[in-house]
């Protein structure tokens, strides 16, 4: 059944290419059909992988190399994330072109499918080269959706884009290929690669870099970041899916299978490289707060405050605690289920005003009220303020630290505590203006904005309120995280 | 001594000659024809090229994988005085070569149906009897006459830039023509001192047949370092210019950018591998002791040409000039991993040379395209393409993937397989190619935004038509084998793999000067050790 997860919207892809603007009700179908189908794939499979099954699939690429896909636990965790999302950010997504009157709409559904197929084949690989193959293949379709206004300043974003991208891709390479002919493999292993283990040290910590730097593009490290606030010239559907599904959480990803399935943890922790990438993980997320907090575009904030959010799962990750870790891995979806909201919620603001800051969001909830409530309920999830999802990840990270009283522990603490307090401040202009200032007075008639159409509103009403479900039950995605995390863990934890 | 396996028992027919001599029979026919009749010329040529064509795949079905041999091999004394002989086969390395030959010849008499309008006689002439030579070489087992395919190779290619070329064609020919005519001459010393050491080297033994040109059997004959040294100097700088290696290549980017779409297709797509395979058929079999020394001067040496290049590519303001300038660099990626003398660093070589060879040889096609259309290869005159031909902007985009390596497409492949010999054999190495792999995309992906994207505003572009049908059948192949050697390479390696192992067994001997003749050279199955 795997490779069709990745075929099936390589397939959809040239039938939306063919479609084209003659059969736009079709086209449209064969955007909806591969996420609900990859959905329904993975959900079927969910239960006999969370009791253990674990389905292997080689494709002969060249001997001894092959195309691997296997299902994990936290395989299907985040094909279910992904799948799920996509579904309704192409919802949405039909909804802000058409209101928006975007051009070049079959490139854009295209490129969108082309990059669930590889955001699929991410997820689903089982060993490094697979793993290469659909990064670069997801830069790559990603691309045109960058682009996609065709403007002098879409064109300088995508040439960064493509630059710190590439250049991140051909780090996995090199760390890819050095992997293969020092262990002579390079599949998965929870628990990590024993081969490695017996490496010299230099040569681990090269390694470590450029996974590190490699994978640190996609997930937006501090100074490997700003190709992702520049990429918000895109369509807001394209940066939903850039910060809550596809890109970023594929760097996450990348991370998860380096740390976990390669070095493995307790290599990783020998070494001081979790030391290393809790720091670069903390000043990220101080600084990225602070520069948050000195923007006016509403996408450039929340852009930034992505770059913010993402250091919390590494955070999580290094705190080499369970709960920590756990609290990272629940990080990545409620994450993703808030961020997007806000995008959404962003996006219909940009189609029904035409305003991109927040200095103009003034009264804007008595226009918009859906909008801005769901805006108000995703800020606060966050946050980490409950009882939206946020808090709960949080709260695990944080006891992830505080279960070891050692200085270094208590610091990330501490940055944790100060960055919510920042994220606090960065999100109360917009919510205040639009609550407590009247509008009328402020912007010219034509601007005022109304609620917009279904097909936007839908998705993100439906969104919001999961990411407000898990907030107050939140136990209810642990039976998938848990034998997530147990089996990239191995026995041996 | 490799084994060889007749014509008869393979084939029943002189497949290797009739492939090597369709073309210039294609030639003589059309010497007949009235150059009036201009499309009777042109249909003569692709049929006699088709059929070349044909005949090669077909002994391409006919080819075993499974030993370690020469193959289809046709022998007949020629020279008996001097021991001469017309001697062809193939191993894994030359069919995939002559497969490459035999399509972009087809594909780039099919090229010129338009562009080339006055002496459509003459050209059609080049063109094949080019063809007969290239392939000549590649089939060659005797050194005289793989020296002699070698040498009249020039002449053709030589009108072909001097006579339907750009602005500066008499100048580019002329420094082409003489570049290369000065490697071969220096060739001539070394291939003699190989002659006459086999000479001493028969007299010492007693052996019957005191004077060959026979590949096969120099390649057991040790020689004495000292001569080695000199050997490898003269026969390498007579591959190098014509690979080219980093500083020899001046000629290259000159004939490139006079040349017409054609001869550019042509040159880049196999002429250059000419040198390589010079390198892989005669230096490293022959000499593997001096070219294991030399490994890490030829590494820097290419790696300055990767890097050299692709500077030089980033800089170019002609569309021609900068896929010249890429060819360079990518010709210094196929050197260094096929000199690090490993299975992977090999076979990514040799794969990376069919590759080369079917990308940049579109690209030389995409810019002819363009070039018909617009006269100008300047790529400040273009922009926004895309939206005035975007069935040729998606093939571009294709061919542009595949040459910088784009994941599922070929050059990730060979890139893939060098990247992993080359961690194996010295990783310093490696970071080299990394380098050059970002600079080849930063090159590539550039052109192509410069050329199709952003906005279509130079009014003249807005006129142009997109691709016809026969355009369309020119680009098709080169997209098809890109993404069957991208998503399964197993059939292409499998069909190199005996002549690499054989290759590697031949590159990694030890020198022993007492050896006694006629010991076959042992060919172990190299060790292919499971990876997962």
């Amino acid at each position: 059944m795997l490779p069709y997860l990745v075929i099936i919207p390589a397939v959809s892809a040239i039938l939306v290419a063919y479609c084209g603007e003659r059969h736009i009700g079709w086209r449209n179908a064969w955007c909806l059909i591969p996420c609900a189908a990859n959905f329904i794939i993975i959900s079927l499979i969910t239960k006999s992988v969370v009791a253990g099954e674990r389905y292997l699939v080689t494709l002969v690429w060249m001997p001894p190399f092959s195309i691997e896909f296997s299902s994990d636990a936290f395989a299907v965790y985040m094909g279910l994330l992904v799948s799920f999302l996509w579904f309704f950010t192409m919802i949405y997504s039909f909804g802000y072109m058409t209101v928006h009157h975007e051009q070049a709409q079959t490139r854009y559904y295209t490129a969108l499918m082309l990059a669930l197929a590889s955001t699929m084949g991410v997820i689903f690989s089982s060993n490094l080269v697979t793993l290469f193959i659909f990064f670069e293949c997801l830069t790559f379709s990603v691309y045109p959706l960058v682009i996609h206004t065709e403007t002098d300043e879409a064109y300088q974003a995508g040439s960064k884009y493509g630059v710190y991208l590439v250049s991140g891709g051909t780090m996995v390479l090199l760390a890819t290929v050095a992997v293969y002919a020092l262990t002579g493999g390079a599949r998965f292993v929870p628990g990590g690669i024993p081969a490695l283990a017996g490496q010299h040290k230099g040569i681990l910590f090269i390694l470590f870099v450029l996974f590190t730097v490699g994978f640190g593009f996609k997930a937006a490290l501090l100074g490997l970041h700003s190709w992702l606030p520049d990429a918000m010239i895109a369509p807001t559907p394209v940066s939903a899916v850039l910060h809550a599904v596809a890109v970023v959480n594929v760097g996450l990803y990348g991370f998860y299978r380096v740390i976990y399935n390669v070095f493995g943890i307790e290599l990783y922790q020998r070494m001081n490289f979790s030391t290393y990438l809790a720091i670069a993980a903390s000043v990220t997320i101080i600084v990225s707060a602070l520069i948050a907090l000195r923007q006016n575009e509403i996408k450039r904030m929340l852009a930034f405050s992505t770059v913010n959010q993402l250091s919390y799962v590494l955070l999580g990750i290094v705190s080499v605690q369970f709960i920590g870790m756990l609290g990272a891995m629940l990080h990545i979806v409620f994450h993703s289920f808030m961020k997007i909201t806000l995008f959404y919620a962003a996006g219909i603001i940009i189609v029904q005003t035409g305003n991109t800051n927040i200095s103009d969001m003034g009264g804007l909830a008595r226009k918009m009220p859906i909008t801005m409530l769901s805006f108000t309920v995703a800020a606060i999830g966050i946050v980490g303020l409950p009882p939206v999802a946020g808090w709960i990840s949080k709260w695990y990270i944080m006891q992830g630290f505080l279960q070891q009283l050692s200085i270094g522990h208590i610091i990330l603490a501490a940055v944790f505590i100060l960055s919510s307090i920042i994220e606090l401040g960065y999100f109360t202009p917009p919510i205040y203006l639009a609550y407590f200032v009247d509008r009328e007075k402020q912007i010219p008639k034509a601007k005022l904005g109304s609620e917009a159409p279904l097909t936007m509103l839908i998705p993100m009403v439906i969104v919001v309120c999961i990411a407000l479900f898990f907030g107050i039950w939140g136990s209810l995605p642990h039976w998938l995280a848990k034998p997530a995390l147990m089996g990239l863990l191995g026995q041996n934890f | 001594m490799i084994p060889s396996i007749t014509y008869q028992s393979q084939l029943g027919f002189p497949g290797l000659s009739i492939i090597t001599f369709t073309p210039l029979l294609g030639a003589l026919v059309i010497m007949f024809i009235n150059q009036e009749r201009k499309q009777l010329i042109q249909i003569t040529a692709l049929t006699f090229a088709v059929i070349s064509l044909i005949f090669g795949l077909y002994i391409f079905t006919q080819f075993s994988t499974a030993g370690h041999s020469m193959q289809f091999v046709e022998k007949y004394s020629w020279i008996p005085s001097l021991g001469v002989s017309y001697h062809l086969g193939v191993d894994g390395i030359s069919i995939l070569l002559i497969l490459l030959t035999a399509m972009l010849d087809a594909i780039s008499i099919l090229s010129t149906w338009k562009a080339i309008t006055e002496r459509v006689k003459e050209f059609m002439i080049c063109m094949l009897i080019l063809e007969t030579c290239i392939i000549g070489v590649f089939v060659s087992l005797d050194l005289f006459l793989f020296y002699m395919f070698w040498e009249v190779m020039l002449v053709p290619m030589y009108f072909i830039i001097a006579l339907w070329g750009g602005e500066r064609r008499l100048y580019s020919a002329v420094k082409f023509f003489i570049y290369t005519l000065i490697g071969s001459l220096v060739m001539i010393p070394g291939i003699l001192l190989i002659y006459f050491n086999y000479h001493q080297y028969a007299l010492q033994h007693n052996l019957s047949q005191l004077y060959t040109f026979n590949l096969l059997k120099l390649y057991t004959v040790p020689i004495p370092m000292a001569k080695q040294f000199w050997i490898f100097i003269t026969l390498s700088l007579g591959f190098a210019i014509k690979v080219p290696l980093v500083p020899f290549h001046t000629w290259l980017p000159d004939a490139h950018t006079d040349a017409p779409t054609a001869g550019s297709v042509v040159l880049a797509g196999v002429l250059l591998k000419v040198g390589i395979y010079g390198f892989l058929r005669i230096s490293i079999p022959i000499l593997p002791q001096i070219s294991r020394q030399a490994v890490p001067y030829i590494a820097v040496v290419a790696i300055i040409g990767i890097v050299y290049g692709a500077a030089l590519a980033l800089a170019q303001t002609d569309i021609k000039r900068l896929i010249a300038y890429s060819s360079v660099s990518h010709m210094g990626f196929i050197m260094l991993g096929l000199f690090l003398f490993n299975q992977r660093g090999l076979e990514g070589g040799i794969l990376q040379m069919i590759n080369h060879g079917l990308s940049t040889s579109a690209l030389f096609l995409i810019a002819g395209l363009i070039y018909e259309r617009r006269h100008t290869r300047m790529i400040a005159d273009f922009g926004g393409l895309y939206h005035q031909l975007p069935v040729f902007g998606v093939l571009f985009a294709i061919v542009t993937f595949s040459s910088i390596g784009l994941p599922g497409l070929n050059g990730f492949v060979g890139e893939f397989l060098i990247l992993l010999g080359a961690f194996e054999a010295n990783a310093v190495y490696a970071w080299f190619l990394v380098l050059g792999i970002l600079l080849g995309a930063a090159y590539t992906l550039w052109l192509y935004q410069r050329i199709m994207m952003g906005k279509l505003d130079n009014p003249e572009n807005q006129k142009l038509k997109d691709l016809d049908a026969r355009e369309l059948v020119t680009l098709i192949p080169f997209i098809i084998l890109m993404f069957w050697i991208g998503l399964y390479p197993t059939p292409w390696l499998n069909v190199m793999r005996p002549a690499v192992e054989t290759l590697v067994v031949q590159a990694n001997r030890p020198l022993d000067l007492g050896a006694s003749p006629q010991i076959p050279l042992a060919v172990e199955k190299v060790d292919t050790e499971n990876w997962f």
